[in-house]
């Protein structure tokens, strides 16, 4: 498996852990703990990182990949934004890049010759 | 030899005097209430570095979904002889080590655990008394409980005074005589003053119309024998109103020989038809003789008060210059948001005091004081003359309600009367400013206030509607009886459907005003406001409970926030040099004290729901790098 297809992908799941961390508070306050914002900024890390997992590991058709990784994007910027009112400023820079990275991806890759 | 005993007995002052500013022994540091601090070595330029020295948790918080209801701590630690005292909300004291937060020692009340008074359990600390003598008890620690016990314990060893009232445990509602409606509850601590207990209690004022009748009581701290009791309502109207109590701090100046009472509104609080008759010492600020319990003057900031704008905090006392003389003053902080500079020995303003036409009622046998104060110089504190305009941002979210909102209540200025319709109440019940009042800089002359800017929704509701309709929501949302007035009321925020403030920030300011002329220095957005975890932009302020220290080092403490944070600003300017997150707002006031050398600062972090649903039992410490 190739590196860059996947930096993306490890870039959300670690966002994803992030703002778990933010939500549950497991190593002491986060300022957000079981709020409703740091909930939403939860699921919307959860879906980016499975969507972005399935467009990048199943290898679906082109078109379904593009749609996946769409979706995937939407849901990593709009955590981005909510990590940024969250004050999570980790969870953002990891969604923001992971977003990037999903945008970027498809430029690195390499095309059969 | 006189000569040579003079500088050892100037030395000796001067030691003492230095050691009573570094202590915190009282609510606010001093009977003055100037919560002013010593720290030299708190600047702005050393702040930055401050780090936890401890952190505590008392065990005793509840936030309401169990058996317990909710608790509200909003205790100023007290450093008194080189320990640490605490009040908790389950009415216990805590002593601790103020260099690690180990503790020396506990005591509980074993009080009632419910909110017999108030919608929480609440308490604000605990008073410290040094007799002067040594043995068991010559040093004593008082710890007051909902249902009206003050509790006497030793303070080096926290076993009860057993010479103090019936073993230590004097019942205070031996005193509630009239209208006993509710017990007093003891949730702030007396003020001492030399071998003096003043005591107030506070009350459930909104629920009833006629109820105990205000008072203050002196109680001899040794013995806990009654000295005597000032009371604020006329006696020919015990049986129309009651309250017009002093649930908050007070303030002493032991040279004058007076404490001077913040007295809070008559009840109930939002109609006043059963009680159109002057009531001179309600919504006041009152100087009371220590000595005798005569009262000295009175000066009614509100006239027939029927927005709960109670006296929420000890007035502070200042000394200030003015042509060439330096005039023993008092600033009384409101929930107006004026500020009124008195005369402390006559109670005459110190700057004007304009009386201005306000609106008159609508309600059923209301009848709205023609005129109330308006203190203009110094600039009242968070602009609350001028409601604040409909939040475009909350507009949009709710499609247009906060706009219809706007259209649909009144607002005819402060001093808008509660109405049938729905009025816009600005500020709201919790004020401009709170119990955190101000704090004043001695040397400079210089005050410092954090204000809230909270817009609030009351509706009047007719006594035959008022049943059915509150049976939904109950007083956890915002209905609150005042039986036997022919109504009952609705107070809730001024926000949308989202929970969004339908007004426009900034939500709290804090504010540096000049007393020597009366001049802002600075009036800047103070803290984040919070929505469902999602902080506001910085511009936005907080709404804030609880006050500021400044230290001599030119630092001012504070928490009070809504985004959890304790603070260190820039008394200069305002500016945030240092914060820290902690469990919930601090509502309270930070002890800033100096023990064995090393600068402390203290923050109590209770949380109150009116802030956000946030509580904690956490006390920490910070301090410079050793």
């Amino acid at each position: 498996m190739r590196i860059i297809p996947v930096l993306p992908l490890l870039l959300l799941a670690a966002g994803a852990v992030l703002a778990g961390i933010a939500f549950v508070g497991p190593f002491g306050n986060t300022g957000v703990d079981l709020t409703l914002g740091a909930g939403l900024a939860l699921l919307g890390s959860v879906a980016a990182t499975l969507l972005a997992g399935i467009a990048t590991l199943a290898h679906p058709r082109r078109g379904w990949r593009r749609a996946l990784i769409a979706l995937a994007v939407l849901a990593a910027l709009l955590t981005a934004l909510a990590a940024v009112f969250l004050m999570q400023t980790l969870l953002a820079a990891a969604m923001l890049a992971g977003a990037a990275g999903l945008i970027a991806a498809p430029f690195f890759e390499r095309t059969p010759r | 030899m006189i000569r040579s005993l003079i500088p050892a007995a100037l030395l000796l002052t001067a030691t003492a005097a230095q050691a009573q500013q570094d202590s915190w022994t009282a609510f606010h540091g001093d009977l003055a209430s100037t919560k002013f601090s010593n720290a030299r070595s708190l600047t702005p330029d050393s702040v930055g570095r401050l780090e936890r020295a401890w952190d505590y948790r008392t065990g005793d918080v509840s936030d309401g979904s169990g058996d317990l209801a909710e608790t509200v701590w909003s205790a100023t630690p007290v450093y008194a002889d080189g320990t640490l005292y605490l009040g908790t909300p389950f009415y216990r004291i805590v002593a601790l080590d103020p260099a690690t937060g180990e503790e020396r020692w506990t005591y509980d009340s074993t009080s009632t655990l419910e909110p017999l008074t108030q919608p929480a359990l609440k308490n604000r600390g605990v008073a410290y008394w040094n007799g002067g003598d040594t043995g068991v008890c010559a040093r004593r620690v008082f710890l007051g409980t909902m249902d009206a016990e003050l509790h006497a314990v030793d303070a080096e060893t926290g076993q009860r005074c057993a010479d103090f009232a019936d073993g230590g445990v004097l019942n205070v509602n031996q005193w509630n005589t009239v209208n006993d409606v509710f017990p007093f509850s003891l949730l702030q601590p007396p003020l001492v003053v030399g071998d003096t207990l003043l005591l107030g209690w506070a009350g459930a004022d909104w629920e009833y119309s006629v109820a105990p009748p205000g008072n203050l009581l002196a109680i001899d701290a040794r013995s806990g024998d009654l000295l005597w009791e000032a009371s604020f309502i006329p006696p020919e109207m015990i049986d129309r109103t009651g309250t017009a109590n002093i649930w908050t701090a007070m303030t002493a100046d032991p040279d004058l020989g007076l404490v001077y009472a913040p007295v809070s509104s008559p009840s109930p609080n939002y109609w006043g038809g059963a009680r159109t008759d002057p009531i001179p010492m309600a919504t006041s600020v009152t100087a009371v003789d220590i000595a005798s319990g005569e009262v000295a003057w009175t000066f009614q900031h509100v006239r027939h008060d029927i927005w709960d704008y109670d006296t929420p905090s000890a007035p502070t006392l200042v000394d200030i210059p003015r042509d060439g003389q330096m005039i023993p003053a008092l600033v009384q902080a409101t929930k107006q948001g004026f500020l009124f500079v008195l005369d402390r020995r006559t109670g005459e303003p110190l700057f004007p005091i304009e009386d201005r036409p306000v609106p008159a009622s609508t309600a059923t046998g209301e009848v709205t004081a023609p005129t109330q104060p308006f203190a203009m110089t110094p600039t009242p504190v968070g602009n609350p003359l001028e409601l604040p305009p409909v939040w475009r941002l909350s507009d949009i979210v709710s499609l247009g309600q906060c706009s219809r909102d706007r259209e649909k209540y009144l607002y005819q200025g402060i001093f808008t009367p509660p109405s049938e319709q729905g009025t816009l109440f600005f500020p709201g019940t919790a004020g401009a400013t709170n119990w955190g009042g101000v704090s004043v800089d001695p040397d400079r002359a210089i005050l410092y206030v954090n204000a809230s800017r909270i817009v609030q929704l009351i509706h009047l509701i007719p006594r035959d509607e008022y049943d059915s309709e509150a049976r939904e929501g109950g007083n956890e949302e915002g209905y609150h009886p005042q039986e036997g007035a022919p109504y009952g009321i609705h107070l809730t925020d001024w926000s949308n459907w989202a929970g969004m403030p339908c007004w426009a920030p900034p939500f709290g300011t804090f504010s540096a005003i000049d007393l020597t002329t009366g001049q802002t220095l600075y009036e800047v957005p103070f803290g984040k406001a919070q929505f469902h975890g999602f902080y506001g932009l910085g511009d936005w302020g907080s709404p804030t409970l609880g006050g500021p220290v400044v230290t001599a080092g030119g630092v001012v403490f504070i928490g009070a926030s809504m985004d959890s944070r304790v603070r260190a600003l820039d008394a200069a300017t305002g500016r945030e040099l240092w914060s820290d997150l902690v469990e919930a707002p601090a509502v309270s006031i930070p002890a800033v004290f100096t023990h064995e050398g090393v600068d402390y600062v203290v923050f109590a972090v209770g949380g109150n729901s009116i802030l956000k649903p946030e509580v904690s039992d956490q006390a920490v410490a910070y301090r410079l790098p050793r």
